[in-house]
């Protein structure tokens, strides 16, 4: 498995003084950020999609933190967002949690419970990239298949034996399986339930 | 007298309606032409009258000159937004030969009532009727009962005009015997309600088409208008044809006989829902928009170095609890803690300098007697929620002092609605007098309510102790503050009876 590099957390508040203690205060428990003042220093800053998250205050002025959230999104920029927030609203927070923020805290916060958030929504994005490179991997493999073997491989995960499959496709059991054996070896299954795994994949992206 | 025109409020305008009875004979021309009651002047004078020339030439010139010299009695007898029914009454001698029945030299006693509409907004009577009773009519119009024909035609007419006017006007008018039990309604009562006049009559008709609420609020205070005699009001609740309620203002108003026995009582009630919901609405968003904006703000203001702070000590402690601790870095942040702390401290004192400025008096030459009237008008509708009376009692000779009317309105407001709701149960009287006691001015504002017991008397005036449930325990404080920011004292004592009274003082030495 591939492991991720060291996250980085993301920090848009326009208050210098938040900015620099939260920075501190991830320091202390040994991990990276990078502090901007303006979400669109942040825009201009980079262009990579790094393994981190985000903690964004949700009104700063020029352009709202909902909307910034929604820019990233159109951006493909998918890290894990902590809105913090001095006004507390409750619609606003509903709202952000109901456009995919992935937590939502009051100022003033317990520095801990900023580090519990942060370290959950590390967790969330380092699996959500697992996955990604997974699937990604799964769609190469796909693709080196032929046509034939495309064929095969709906038909056996949909359950049919060999010599069902020999039937439909108007050839012999002998041909059925060496088409299934060079398909189990290009997609690297060692079996057929996580071969069906791989298919179930495949159709929902 | 003046012609209706520029500003008007309504006491201006009963006095322009008392004027207008008490000067018929030098009275404007064109005031006369909006006065009208078209069958009973047909039957009286017996032609069609055709447009207002020819009532005023036909009729009510005749009839004025016909009794000159009369004195006039004019009664308010209910009054309700933009609508006053007055009665009135005059003695006279008659001398033309205005209806040709009454022999010359006869006294006569004419009286009757009318309705007087008018726009507040435009500040004129928009539309004015005069109705005759019907006794002194029949006396007016004939001095032989030959002519019975003639009389009960008018009669009838007269009643059919005051009839189609009772039933016409959208104010709802009940005749309640002197228990209170309902003996007449008009159309618009039962166009509202939905019930017809046998409905109207049971004994339970109240309880139906009353909010159950308001009619637990009002039993008391309306059971003992009833019994006192005088005139009084409630609001409540009644209930419309379309199953929602409406709040009502509802003005009582006995009959007396000559021995001042209660005969019956008239009561009309006015629609004042829009009124009501746009009065809590206003209230509610001064409330709201003052108190939650500017807490709202100052909380934020604040916040930022707080959380900033709370944050630095975060990290503060997790330098130093490493297996080696990082003195420098908690070091730092400390130093970060200090300054937020500044930070915040700032933003009080800037706060504190806000707040002393607003204190601090703008200070005009105030009459206390006037501010008292004007805040008098002001609650009366909130009196009337409460079914409670207003009296005053306020010294003459009082001079002007220098205060700032603003602090000083809302220091007798405070002590006002706190009086009040202490009589909300059984409704009460509130009296406010003032008197001079050497330099100084002392102004006492009186309840019936349920008073204060005596260890309580100095507590109250503390931040946040209060006695109602939605209560935030301010008003006093804050008036206190006021009133020593004037150089004067408040304090509250237990009435001998029942109640409580609330003085407080103002000097009276206008400043240089």
């Amino acid at each position: 498995m591939i492991t991720e590099d060291a996250p980085i957390v993301f920090i848009v508040d326009d208050d210098a003084s938040m900015r620099e203690s939260i920075q501190d205060l991830l320091s202390s428990v040994a991990l990276d950020s990078q502090a901007f003042a303006t979400p669109q220093e942040f825009l201009d800053s980079k262009g990579t999609d790094c393994h981190g998250c985000m903690i964004l205050d949700i009104r700063l002025p020029g352009i709202s933190g909902l909307d910034f959230q929604r820019e990233l999104t159109k951006a493909g920029v998918t890290l894990p967002i902590i809105f913090i927030t001095g006004h507390g609203d409750v619609p606003m927070s509903v709202q952000a949690m109901k456009s995919g923020a992935f937590e939502f805290l009051m100022k003033p916060f317990r520095p801990q419970e900023l580090l519990d958030a942060v370290q959950h929504a590390l967790d969330g994005d380092r699996k959500l990239r697992q996955k990604r490179r997974e699937t990604a991997e799964v769609r190469n493999r796909y693709a080196t298949l032929t046509a034939r073997e495309r064929e095969v491989l709906e038909l056996v995960v949909s359950g049919l034996l060999n010599k069902q499959i020999a039937a439909k496709l108007g050839t012999v059991e002998h041909t059925v399986k060496i088409h299934r054996g060079h398909v189990m070896e290009k997609m690297k299954a060692d079996s057929l339930p996580a071969l069906i795994r791989m298919a179930d994949t495949l159709k929902s992206n | 007298m003046a012609a209706p025109s520029a500003s008007w409020s309504v006491s201006e305008a009963q006095s322009f309606i008392y004027e207008y009875f008490l000067a018929w004979e030098g009275t404007d021309e064109d005031l006369i032409l909006s006065f009208y009651t078209d069958d009973v002047v047909a039957e009286i004078s017996g032609t069609r009258m055709e447009g207002k020339e020819a009532l005023r030439d036909h009729f009510v010139r005749p009839f004025i000159t016909a009794f000159p010299g009369n004195h006039h009695d004019v009664k308010n007898m209910i009054h309700g937004p933009n609508v006053i029914v007055v009665e009135w009454s005059f003695e006279a001698q008659y001398h033309g030969t205005f209806a040709g029945h009454l022999p010359a030299g006869a006294r006569v006693k004419v009286s009757g009532s009318g309705i007087y509409e008018y726009d507040s907004a435009q500040r004129q009577i928009t539309a004015a009727r005069t109705y005759f009773d019907m006794a002194t009519l029949l006396q007016l119009i004939t001095g032989s009962l030959d002519d019975r024909h003639n009389v009960m035609a008018a009669l009838q007419s007269t009643e059919r005009s005051l009839n189609l006017i009772i039933n016409t006007i959208p104010t709802h008018i009940y005749v309640l015997d002197t228990e209170g039990y309902v003996q007449y309604v008009n159309q618009a009562v039962m166009d509202y309600t939905g019930l017809s006049i046998e409905d109207v009559q049971q004994e339970d008709y109240r309880d139906r088409v009353i909010h159950p609420e308001d009619f637990k609020r009002v039993r008391a205070p309306r059971a003992a208008g009833l019994k006192r005699g005088v005139p009084f009001s409630t609001e409540q609740r009644v209930l419309r044809n379309d199953g929602q309620y409406r709040w009502f203002l509802v003005r009582y108003k006995p009959l007396l006989d000559e021995q001042g026995r209660i005969v019956r009582w008239y009561v009309a009630a006015f629609d004042i829902e829009d009124q009501k919901r746009a009065e809590w609405q206003l209230a509610h968003m001064a409330r709201v928009t003052t108190l939650s904006a500017l807490t709202a703000s100052i909380a934020h203001e604040i916040n930022q170095p707080i959380a900033a702070a709370t944050t630095s000590a975060g990290a503060c402690l997790r330098w130093l609890n490493r297996d080696q601790p990082d003195v420098q870095r908690a070091r730092e942040a400390a130093m970060r803690i200090e300054q937020d702390g500044k930070r915040a401290a700032d933003i009080i004192s800037k706060l504190r300098s806000l707040y002393k400025k607003d204190l601090s008096p703008s200070r005009e030459r105030l009459s206390i007697n006037d501010t008292i009237t004007e805040m008098l008008m002001l609650l009366q509708s909130e009196a009337n929620r409460h079914s409670v009376m207003m009296r005053t009692d306020l010294a003459t000779k009082i001079p002007l002092m220098s205060a700032d009317r603003v602090q000083i309105q809302q220091v007798l407001m405070n002590l006002m609605l706190n009086g009040m709701e202490a009589m909300s149960e059984h409704g009460g009287e509130l009296r406010i007098s003032t008197r001079i006691e050497g330099d100084e001015v002392i102004v006492s504002v009186s309840d019936t309510g349920v008073g204060i017991s005596a260890d309580k008397l100095g507590e109250i005036f503390n931040l946040f102790v209060t006695t109602k449930a939605d209560g935030m325990g301010m008003g006093l404080p804050i008036s206190n503050t006021i009133i020593e920011s004037h150089g004067g004292r408040l304090w509250a004592t237990v009435n001998p009876e029942r109640g409580a009274t609330f003085h407080f003082t103002l000097p009276t030495e206008l400043e240089a």
